[in-house]
């Protein structure tokens, strides 16, 4: 687009307007090129959207209420296993268990969030690494060690920890039962540890949000490595990528080992919760998405990724980016919905179905990760799990 | 006026050149040209038959299939079962050994039998002994060092073996380690990456590779005739040349737990997992393709009695395939980095384990010229740049960055892309 220096010479007066356009071409903030084979965006400014808006709707309306209505779960859990110490029956083991389950079908609604407190604290890590590492807390609790700060602890705490401590500890309910009436049990003090720090943790987490972080994350509105969309983004893909996709599915399918592994299902010991919590993960990952509120259905509706990469027009051969993820995630909840609540006997019985359930979940991962990323200008932050 | 003009021209140019923001463009997918295979005319009487790449690497005696390759299928599997017993805490010596250099006592009782993984190691390549002794030496370390360490509870810490989880939000928790940071496995199954299955395809420096001259010459008066000498799962007598099969032997230790007629690739823990992640990658984009090629085209050109052709698919074989060596020897140190950075130490020493097994395997690779991307005694003295002091505990970050700089400098991929 250079001029020569003769039209430049002889068009004298046109120089300012010839000034002002060589200017807006050069500066021009077109952030997109159209050179991919497959995926069209609009050249409307990134920064034309309201990223405000998005941030706010999700703090206020997905992030704090889902964290909120977990540390309620963790105080009913927590006074359900006071209530125990002093009763310990097997109603009051139902209660707990009851409780647990309901804290953990929460949990799953805030594990993609890992920012701020959350991040700083390694939140995720010490609430639900699994398999739990069953020999390190038989050996604490031998040791009457309530210290679970090392690393090495953080598979020996959390909610795949209490799996372990509700349902297995022992063959049957009475065996179970059995470790917790002996006198000044090991085992209840290790249940509390575990409780306790769960409390403890997620408050860290709920009072950063409510006095101070919210406000830090919704006005970081830049498009930086460190900003909150980019950092919210990478968190969302990656738990997808690896929380949803890896560790409840593609793990204990074999899929990254050849072997198939049973131990690795989520909520091992009780067996049939494995899949009620994928479900419950791809329902807060759609939502997420698509803008609905933690308490909402399918509204109330606000701003979120759906929106944005529809404001930017992206399309993949020909069909809206945002549809093809929402229907590949209906399709993953689909393909779920058609397993056995319990994966170790789907893994059992028909390990086909969970691979088949596995490579339908695993193509939203280019879309989000490759097509989605691109359309957002955002750059992966992560480095890829080793499937290893 | 003139003056005006020049200043406000310039001007122009400097806000233009300023103002130029890239936009880096979106990976691109690149054919790689197949290489071009040149057939000397003839100048004899005879011709050559030149043969014709086929589809699929299918091959057909009288309507019945002369492929067959279970021997290294098995062998393959062995060491998937012995990589994970490697890592089993429970694990005794005397089993893994077993394993290894016996062929027996397989949790898969089908892996029991005459093959072993063991005296197919490091047999076609210089220091033979020594580099076996290491293999050993691994077993040993994990069972009565680490697993011990594990099973008492120890935290590892730099210069103390045992148990090590990600603190700066990975989730890799319980990585075994020595007292070094290595995770025995890794080192152990990645070295046999070089070491076994590559070494057994390409290399002639002490027994013989399946691809390579030393090997398949002795048989080409046989395969000329045809002699048949092997006879395939569906024949009813002898119906396979020793040429032809010795190549399909070099096949099947990289397709032999895949699907020969569509290699999906990704398949077990070795050349064939690792080939599909390279030839997506780096500056070795399409590479599974040539070698597949390479392998069908080679073996037509045995059909076809055309031992120039043969040779010149066996050198794109012995390239390419040392590419993924190579690649993931550096990308593994770079990953470790990162993980180093994060202070994700039990994903750092998972990541560092896998690239110093991959430098291992550098000794066993092939550039065009024959000669492998590092030497035993370089490789060596990488390794012990690794270990010095404590070992991965001591490593930073810009260390192991110029270290797989270095490494992508002696093996021409850029693992940086």
């Amino acid at each position: 687009m250079r001029l020569s220096f003769l039209n430049f010479i002889i068009l004298k007066k046109k120089i300012f307007s010839l000034f002002i356009l060589l200017f807006y071409l050069s500066c021009s903030t077109d952030d997109v090129e159209e050179q991919v084979p497959n995926i069209n965006t609009t050249t409307k400014p990134l920064n034309n959207f309201d990223r405000q808006g998005m941030l706010v709707f999700w703090a206020d309306s997905i992030i704090i209420p889902a964290h909120q209505k977990f540390q309620i779960d963790l105080i009913n859990l927590s006074n359900s296993i006071n209530d125990f110490s002093s009763d310990t029956s097997a109603s009051s083991l139902n209660n707990i268990r009851e409780n647990w389950t309901t804290a953990y079908k929460s949990w799953q609604h805030i594990e993609m969030f890992n920012v701020g407190k959350s991040e700083e604290i390694n939140f995720p890590v010490r609430m639900n690494i699994y398999p739990v590492n069953t020999q390190r807390i038989e050996a604490k609790i031998l040791n009457s060690d309530s210290d679970i700060e090392n690393p090495n602890d953080y598979a020996a705490q959390g909610l795949p920890a209490m799996d372990y401590l509700l349902y297995g500890i022992g063959a049957n309910n009475s065996e179970i039962l059995e470790k917790y009436t002996s006198e000044n049990s090991e085992y209840l003090s290790y249940l509390i540890v575990v409780s306790n720090k769960m409390v403890e943790l997620t408050d860290l987490v709920v009072s950063d949000w409510i006095s101070s972080y919210r406000d830090i994350f919704i006005s970081s509105t830049e498009n930086t490595a460190t900003s909150s969309i980019n950092k919210l983004t990478n968190d969302f893909i990656y738990y997808y990528e690896k929380g949803f996709r890896a560790n409840k599915i593609g793990i204990p399918s074999g899929v990254f080992s050849g072997n198939t592994l049973l131990d690795r299902v989520e909520a091992f010991y009780k067996k049939d919760m494995s899949k009620t919590l994928s479900i419950e993960a791809i329902t807060a990952i759609s939502k997420f998405f698509k803008g609905i509120s933690f308490h909402g259905n399918s509204s109330p509706k606000g701003t979120s990724l759906k929106d944005y990469i529809e404001f930017l027009e992206t399309t993949k051969n020909g069909t809206s980016l945002g549809q093809l993820i929402i229907d590949q995630f209906e399709l993953s909840r689909t393909a779920l919905n058609g397993l056995n609540d319990d994966f170790t006997i789907q893994l059992e019985n028909n390990k086909l179905d969970m691979l088949i359930t596995y490579d339908i979940i695993q193509v939203a991962v280019v879309l989000l990760k490759v097509d989605m990323l691109q359309a957002l200008n955002i750059n992966v932050d992560y480095i890829d799990a080793d499937g290893d | 006026m003139k003056k005006l003009y020049t200043m406000t021209m310039l001007l122009s140019i400097m806000i233009f050149l300023g103002c130029e923001k890239e936009v880096p463009g979106p990976t691109v997918e690149v054919e790689v040209p197949g290489p071009t295979v040149e057939v000397p005319g003839p100048t004899v009487t005879v011709e050559v038959p030149v043969a014709v790449e086929p589809a699929v690497y299918a091959f057909n005696r009288d309507g019945v299939s002369t492929v067959y390759y279970s021997g290294q299928t098995t062998r393959l599997n062995q060491h998937d079962e012995i990589k994970g017993k490697m890592n089993d805490a429970t694990s005794t010596k005397a089993g893994i050994l077993a394993m290894f250099n016996d062929g027996t006592g397989f949790t898969d009782a089908t892996l029991d039998g005459s093959k072993k993984v063991g005296n197919k190691t490091a047999t076609n390549s210089a220091n033979t002994a020594t580099n076996l002794a290491k293999f050993e030496g691994w077993i040993t370390e994990f069972v009565d060092v680490v697993a011990v360490a594990v099973n008492a509870n120890v935290d590892a810490t730099a210069g103390v073996a045992g148990s090590v989880s990600d603190a700066g939000g990975g989730s890799r928790t319980g990585t075994k380690v020595n007292a070094k940071g290595h995770e025995l496995n890794q080192v152990f199954s990645k070295s046999l990456i070089g070491a076994f299955n590559l070494d057994q395809i390409i290399n002639a420096n002490g027994s013989f590779g399946y691809v390579t001259g030393p090997k398949l010459n002795p048989v080409s008066a046989d395969n000329d005739i045809p002699e048949l000498h092997y006879t395939s799962p569906g024949a009813s007598e002898a119906n396979v040349t020793k040429m032809e099969h010795y190549w399909d032997e070099g096949f099947g230790y990289l397709y032999g737990q895949d699907d020969q007629l569509d290699p999906q690739l990704g398949q077990g823990g070795l050349l064939n997992d690792y080939l599909s992640g390279v030839t997506a990658s780096y500056n070795t984009i399409g590479i599974a393709d040539n070698i597949y090629n390479a392998f069908k085209l080679g073996r037509a050109a045995i059909v076809a009695k055309n031992y120039t052709q043969r040779d010149a698919q066996a050198a794109i074989i012995k390239v390419e395939l040392s590419k993924v060596v190579g690649a993931k020897a550096a990308s593994y140190l770079r990953s470790g980095a990162g993980h180093v950075t994060n202070n994700n130490m039990a994903s750092a020493f998972h990541s560092l384990s896998e690239g110093y097994g991959f430098i291992f395997s550098l000794q066993f690779t092939q550039k065009a010229d024959g000669s492998p991307y590092l030497t035993y005694d370089e490789v060596n003295a990488k390794l012990t740049e690794l270990d010095a002091g404590n070992g991965f505990w001591d490593r930073t970050a810009a260390e192991l960055t110029a270290m797989a700089n270095a490494i992508d400098t002696a093996t021409g991929v850029n693992t940086t892309l």
